[in-house]
């Protein structure tokens, strides 16, 4: 039978497993029907969550006192690893009948469960930049150079990530990184008697950065009608656009000041 | 020449994937999603001319692709459509216009940035509707289901 504390241990799971999804980059909708569908399988009514990506709120009625908690999320990455695992666990919760404490237990390995390691995720990084620049046209060559900056680019990203949450200043050193060496390693090619359009490296390298992902989920969620979320992942977008474009843009024009050429 | 680039693509889409943290038996799995995503997006430009509409097919694609390894391997959809857009997504043309108002050519800015807008959303469109179209599969098994179910 329920009581006050059992449905404070179901709420707080269900919070607990929607931060981590949130937190890992999952839509809206998969959010709150995870919370809603574990409110609701241990049999809690007038569940209430709305979910936006900078926060979680839930209320809900229980012997006609009204409760509500809000919590706030702070870091949004795409992890698809921790989205499967909180969705296998929502599944297996629902049905099963599993203690508070072994829940949270779970709960909290899959929040800190293993990457990547760190060299496969830089390298595929390249990988993926690399045969991004390919397939829009980019020379084989230019592919490389764009492997190797891409790689640099990734790990920038993680470097300055893991001493600042500011997103703004991550993107911009990582567009500056990619510019830098954009620009050597095409007058490298230059002595050599080698050409490599600067553009296709700076495309293909750009990519890991460039929120194509973050936009389109935004418009998906707009439209499925999550309006809140969708206009807050767009204004995220934009500002990342904003943040590599001016990292670009600032090394672009320095150069355009030392040589005199054209762009 | 379409398969070559169809591969291309296919190591594209995995080296996203990895940098999403895809889980490791999925990592096949959603690069081929991309690379068929990507095939049918080339060969409808060719065919049709129009990149926002090419992106819809393409990420149709993807998405139906994506729906049907969620039901083979018991995960959300979202693990193969995420890394499967990852060749269509407008990420340079959003690149490209915001480069172009830090330039001030603000026409080049935005033409690149509108049809990003519309090829973003040709893609969530396109994702929505195979998603749905998913979803409406599986409610009408479930439902033949039960009244098998009923009718022993």
């Amino acid at each position: 039978m329920l009581n006050k504390k059992s449905v404070r241990e179901v709420l707080d799971i269900a919070l607990y497993a929607g931060q981590i999804m949130l937190e890992s980059g999952a839509e809206t909708y998969r959010v709150e029907e995870t919370i809603e569908r574990i409110c609701i399988s241990k049999g809690l009514t007038a569940v209430n969550s709305f979910t936006i990506p900078t926060g979680i709120f839930l209320s809900y009625t229980f012997e006609d006192q009204d409760f509500s908690y809000v919590r706030r999320i702070k870091t949004s990455i795409i992890d698809l690893h921790i989205i499967s695992m909180v969705n296998t666990f929502s599944r297996t919760y629902v049905t099963e009948d599993i203690p508070f404490e072994e829940s949270m237990k779970q709960l909290k390995s899959i929040r800190t469960a293993p990457h990547f390691p760190i060299l496969l995720q830089y390298v595929s990084g390249g990988v993926g930049g690399g045969f991004f620049a390919l397939i829009y046209g980019g020379s084989p060559l230019e592919a490389f150079l764009a492997f190797v900056t891409s790689f640099f680019v990734v790990l920038t990203v993680h470097q300055i990530g893991k001493r600042t949450r500011a997103f703004f200043l991550k993107n911009l050193g990582a567009g500056m990184v990619n510019t830098v060496l954009a620009i050597l390693f095409v007058e490298l090619c230059n002595s050599f008697g080698l050409t490599a359009d600067i553009n296709n490296i700076i495309i293909g390298s750009v990519m890991p950065l460039v929120p194509g992902v973050a936009i389109t989920n935004a418009l998906r969620d707009s439209i499925s009608g999550d309006f809140v979320s969708g206009v807050s992942k767009l204004s995220e977008a934009f500002g990342i656009a904003l943040a590599i474009a001016l990292g670009v843009g600032t090394i672009l024009h320095m150069r355009l000041l030392m040589t005199g050429g054209v762009l | 020449m379409i398969f070559l680039t169809g591969f291309y693509a296919f190591l594209c889409t995995i080296g996203f994937a990895i940098l999403f943290n895809i889980p490791k038996q999925n990592i096949v799995p959603s690069g081929l999603a991309g690379a068929l995503g990507w095939v049918v997006y080339t060969s409808a430009q060719n065919v049709l001319d129009s990149i926002v509409f090419s992106a819809f097919l393409g990420a149709f694609v993807v998405g139906i692709v994506g729906e049907i390894f969620a039901r083979i391997y018991k995960e959300p959809g979202t693990i193969f459509v995420v890394p499967g857009i990852i060749p269509l997504v407008p990420g340079y043309g959003l690149y490209y216009a915001m480069l172009k108002s830090v330039e001030n050519d603000y026409d080049a800015a935005i033409q690149a940035g509108l049809e990003t807008f519309l090829v973003a959303i040709a893609i969530a469109s396109a994702i929505i509707a195979s998603t749905s179209i998913g979803r409406m599969i599986k409610s009408g098994l479930r439902v033949r289901q039960l009244k098998k179910q009923s009718l022993k």
